[in-house]
């Protein structure tokens, strides 16, 4: 490309205004979705949001990922923000019991859809929507011999010196930062639940010196990568595995790679529910659940979209069974627990990531 | 006759500070009163556990090290931006021209884009590692992610609130005082520390106590390019909202920040109350004589060369606000996906991709409505209340400017989340509203100040001479005060706006379902991917509020010229009705 506009991009220019002048108006006729930014923001675009306007004539508005504290203030005081949350697996378990979602009416799926929603089913008050993997990633030139095999290699900074980074514990279990500390120190991968919190600390402690930054967004990690600012580090695989990151030098393995799996739920008193259930019947549909696999490396929940892609395609997705069997799934039952009275698992990680490493 | 035009001043001066009151009080004290009251009592009774929670956690920790960084924010800025404001008195003018601009640029491009600039600068392929590379170094050294580059960039986005308050601080001071003291037998460094200094630290007072509270609340500059172990009040307090969902515990940290904010403001008051009393009734304490003594003779030894270091901290302001802009340019025109330096190739790429995104353009309408709206309320609301000020018993003074300047040092992330906690019950509240809401609160204090610091430079007598002549406060106010005050007015508006277009801690919260801020939409968008995207975006802006500018100063022109023939008109007629009585 060059700083000379060719007549189309001239055209895009033309059209500004136009554009500018459409702005929503406010009818009952419209459903809010999360909108999870950047690449699986568009992908989420592009995959359902846009085709279902143009079937359904309902309108689309987005906003940020809601945050489960946020959600859960905003349907205590009766007022969601949100008609369709994208939620992670260990948050389900306390929104269902505190009875924060609503039902889902298996009348309004297609039983095909909901008979493919594999490796995880269908709940009661909500339905899997993808799953992502956090997995190991690095430079290229630190693993010129070999696929690393698991968490070990990353905490190995003995025999591969550089900076690296991790996801923070502040956000809980979303990256998966505890499960890949006691994996790097040598638990059994059937022995990882429930966590070890004493071994875990010490295994981050012994990172630490070499950790440059604990991210909390994937912008920040892949940055990190791509820029050099670090050489290896957990992240979600659906930014890692991007053109653009194979571009800058940066890979993964699925080796050890945590499973996790997102939810769509219906947060009780949402605005327009019954638009968010069709919204959730129509992005089930196999075509719809391929496409947005085609767009990000974050595997359809509905496996019978794994058929509707090409065999190159599937060596991409958490979920094909050569990958899924590298793999472990995180436990969301566990991290749901209350060990401690009032507090979860979840808020239990937090609050030893506040006192203990980043203090 | 007179107690009755008094009377009757006191009774509009009460009723034009209604709308500012009103929204401080609803939005800010209201929200504040709530939070103090959750804290205490989370289920209805009272229950202190929110605060053993505190002492119990790694709250006071991490409370002492955000004072710590605040402390060391509010140092650099003294030591750079006081040569600085006294270089903009005494350099040339084309030298004070051009950091004016900087220091006007900067605020046009906001700070969430200039800390994002910073990462350009100071990443592993960013613009020093870069030239460090051509110069033959081998690793990219670790600038960015550590505390250093935190620092330096927290200063730079605080150096503009330092600098200007000082300048006017230091312009107020009669240049002849000095001099005096020189032509008694001074010599010019002991006449600057003896006459000048004493002289500016009511200055000095404020401006470095804006610089730590506004510190005291940063977000996004420690998330973006913090060390590994960053974790400061805001970001915790977001945690207990956002992750946690702690409501008591998000309200007792509230009411910490608050309490803190009001310990500061009572410490710059008093040192403010003790350097405003005129010279010579002050009584030097032995220490600070002592340590004058020191600094006077150490300067007296460089005493030739005293504008060197004038020069070095000017130079080094110069510098930091420059570098961010610069670096927006190329940036903005590269063809990568990440933010390298310098781009591998030049390319239309991101200022279309915001140009094609029907969702960044929508939040940009978005945010110049709500900016609009929240910037002519706060400026209108503020000057009004500015005013009327002097008009008031000193209580009631008091009570205003306490109220109205407020939410200029408590630091906006607490302000969002103490209205957040409340406004989640406001369900007749159309979330949008809520935005211009806090915005008009935030943007208060600039009409307040800039239009009280213009009508206080302003000839009182001007509108007494009309008062006296019988004409009704409203109308000596439209047809004299007004005019004149058009230029502060008018800067007032622009800093609220872009004060609303800026922020992001408002929505980090309070999330609209209607639609999304820009600068929201942006730092969702750089959580998931760090591009040249905003540096694009920036470029853009720049164009438009360039054309926008040379528009801005022909209507000026346009207005100088009418309020200069009103004002004549103005004073002829009072002269002319004068001489007939």
């Amino acid at each position: 490309m060059s700083l000379l506009l060719d007549r189309r991009q001239a055209l895009s220019l033309a059209l500004l205004p136009a554009l500018a002048a459409c702005r929503p108006r406010d009818d009952g006729n419209e459903v809010i979705l999360s909108d999870g930014g950047s690449f699986w923001g568009r992908a989420q675009r592009r995959a359902f949001y846009e085709p279902f306007e143009a079937a359904t004539g309902i309108r689309v508005r987005t906003v940020p990922f809601v945050m489960p504290g946020k959600l859960r203030t905003g349907i205590e005081q009766g007022r969601p923000i949100i008609d369709v949350a994208d939620m992670s697996g260990a948050e389900l378990p306390r929104f269902e019991r505190d009875g924060l979602l609503t039902r889902v009416d298996r009348r309004a799926f297609d039983p095909e859809d909901l008979a493919g929603l594999a490796p995880l089913p269908a709940r009661e008050f909500a339905l899997p929507s993808f799953y992502a993997s956090t997995v190991f990633a690095y430079r290229e030139e630190l693993f010129p011999d070999r696929e690393p095999s698991g968490w070990a290699d990353m905490w190995d900074v003995a025999r591969r010196p550089g900076p690296r980074m991790l996801a923070s514990g502040l956000m809980g279990q979303m990256g998966a930062t505890f499960e890949a500390a006691l994996l790097a120190d040598g638990v059994r991968p059937d022995r990882l639940y429930p966590l070890d919190w004493d071994r875990a600390v010490r295994s981050l402690l012994r990172l630490r010196p070499n950790v440059v930054k604990y991210w909390l967004s994937s912008g920040e990690a892949l940055q990190m990568l791509n820029e050099q600012n670090a050489v290896a580090g957990n992240i979600w695989n659906g930014p890692i595995d991007t053109p653009e990151a194979q571009d800058a030098g940066s890979k993964f393995t699925w080796n050890q790679g945590i499973l996790q799996a997102g939810y769509w739920v219906i947060p009780k008193g949402a605005p327009h529910a019954a638009n968010a259930l069709r919204f959730m019947a129509f992005a089930l549909a196999p075509e719809r659940q391929a496409h947005f696999a085609q767009l990000i490396g974050y595997s359809p929940a509905n496996s019978r979209a794994l058929a509707l892609l090409s065999a190159e395609r599937r060596t991409h997705m958490p979920t094909a069974p050569a990958n899924l069997s590298r793999q472990l799934l995180q436990n969301d039952a566990w991290w749901a627990q209350e060990d401690r009275p009032g507090l979860t698992n979840i808020a239990l990680s937090v609050k030893l990531w506040e006192s203990e490493v980043v203090r | 006759m007179s107690r009755n035009a008094t009377g009757a001043a006191m009774r509009w001066s009460r009723l034009a500070c209604v709308p500012a009151l009103t929204l401080s009080g609803v939005l800010l004290l209201a929200p504040f009163l709530a939070s103090a009251l959750r804290s205490v009592a989370p289920a209805g009774q009272i229950n202190l556990s929110a605060f053993a929670a505190l002492l119990d956690s790694v709250f006071l920790s991490v409370l002492g090290r955000t004072i710590g960084f605040a402390a060391l924010v509010s140092a650099g800025c003294l030591l750079l931006g006081t040569p600085t404001a006294y270089a903009l008195l005494r350099f040339p003018a084309w030298a004070t021209r051009m950091l004016l601009g900087a220091i006007g640029l900067s605020f046009l491009v906001g700070t969430l884009i200039r800390s994002y600039a910073w990462l350009a600068i100071f990443g592993a392929r960013g613009l020093i590692n870069s030239a460090l590379h051509l110069l033959g170094a081998e690793y990219p050294l670790k600038l960015a992610f550590s505390f250093g580059s935190m620092l330096v960039a927290s200063i730079q986005v605080e150096l503009p609130l330092f600098i200007l308050p000082l300048y006017g601080v230091m312009r107020g001071i009669d240049r002849r005082l000095p001099k005096a003291a020189q032509s008694l037998g001074a010599d010019p460094v002991t006449a600057w520390f003896s006459v000048f200094l004493p002289l500016a630290l009511p200055g000095l007072a404020v401006s470095t106590a804006l610089v730590f509270l506004t510190a005291l609340g940063f977000f996004t500059i420690p998330a973006l390019l913090g060390p590994p172990d960053t974790y400061l009040l805001s970001q915790e307090l977001e945690v207990r909202i956002n992750t946690l969902g702690d409501d008591a515990g998000a309200s007792a940290r509230i009411v910490v920040m608050v309490l803190l904010v009001v310990a500061v403001v009572a410490i710059a008051a008093l040192v403010h109350r003790a350097a405003s009393r005129p010279l010579a009734d002050r009584q030097p304490s032995v220490l600070l004589a002592g340590i004058r003594a020191r600094l006077e003779s150490a300067v007296a030894r460089i005493s030739p060369a005293r504008w060197v270091p004038v020069a070095i901290g000017f130079g080094i302001v110069l510098v930091l606000l420059v570098l961010p802009l610069v670096i927006l340019l190329p940036l903005s025109l590269s063809d990568d996906f990440y933010l390298r330096f310098p781009p591998r190739a030049l390319s239309w790429r991101w200022p279309l991709a915001y140009l094609g995104d029907p969702d960044l353009l929508g939040s940009t309408l978005f945010s110049i409505e709500i900016a609009l709206a929240a910037a002519a309320i706060s400026s209108l609301a503020g000057a009004i209340a500015a005013l009327a000020l002097p008009d008031l018993s000193p209580w009631w003074q008091r009570i205003v400017t306490l109220v109205t300047v407020a939410p200029l040092v408590v630091s906006s992330i607490t302000i969002t989340a103490a209205l957040y906690l409340v406004a989640i019950h406001w369900t007749w509240l159309d979330p949008a509203t809520l935005f211009i809401a806090v915005y008009s609160v935030m943007g208060l204090p600039f009409g307040f100040l800039l239009v009280g610091a213009a009508a206080k430079r302003m000839d009182p007598r001007l509108a007494d001479a009309a008062a006296s002549l019988g004409a009704a406060p409203l109308v000596a106010l439209r047809t004299v005060t007004l005019p004149v005050l058009m230029t502060a007015f008018g800067s007032a508006f622009v800093f609220a706006f872009l004060l609303a277009f800026d922020d992001i801690n408002a929505g980090l919260f309070l999330s609209s379902s209607d639609r999304m801020p820009l600068a929201v939409r942006l730092w969702e968008d750089l959580k998931a991917a760090i591009t040249p995207l905003p540096a694009a975006i920036t470029l853009l802006s720049a164009v438009l509020v360039g054309i926008g500018y040379g528009l801005w100063q022909l209507a000026k022109l346009a207005l100088r010229r009418r309020a200069r023939t009103r004002m004549a008109r103005a004073v002829a007629d009072l002269l002319a009705t004068a001489e007939t009585r």
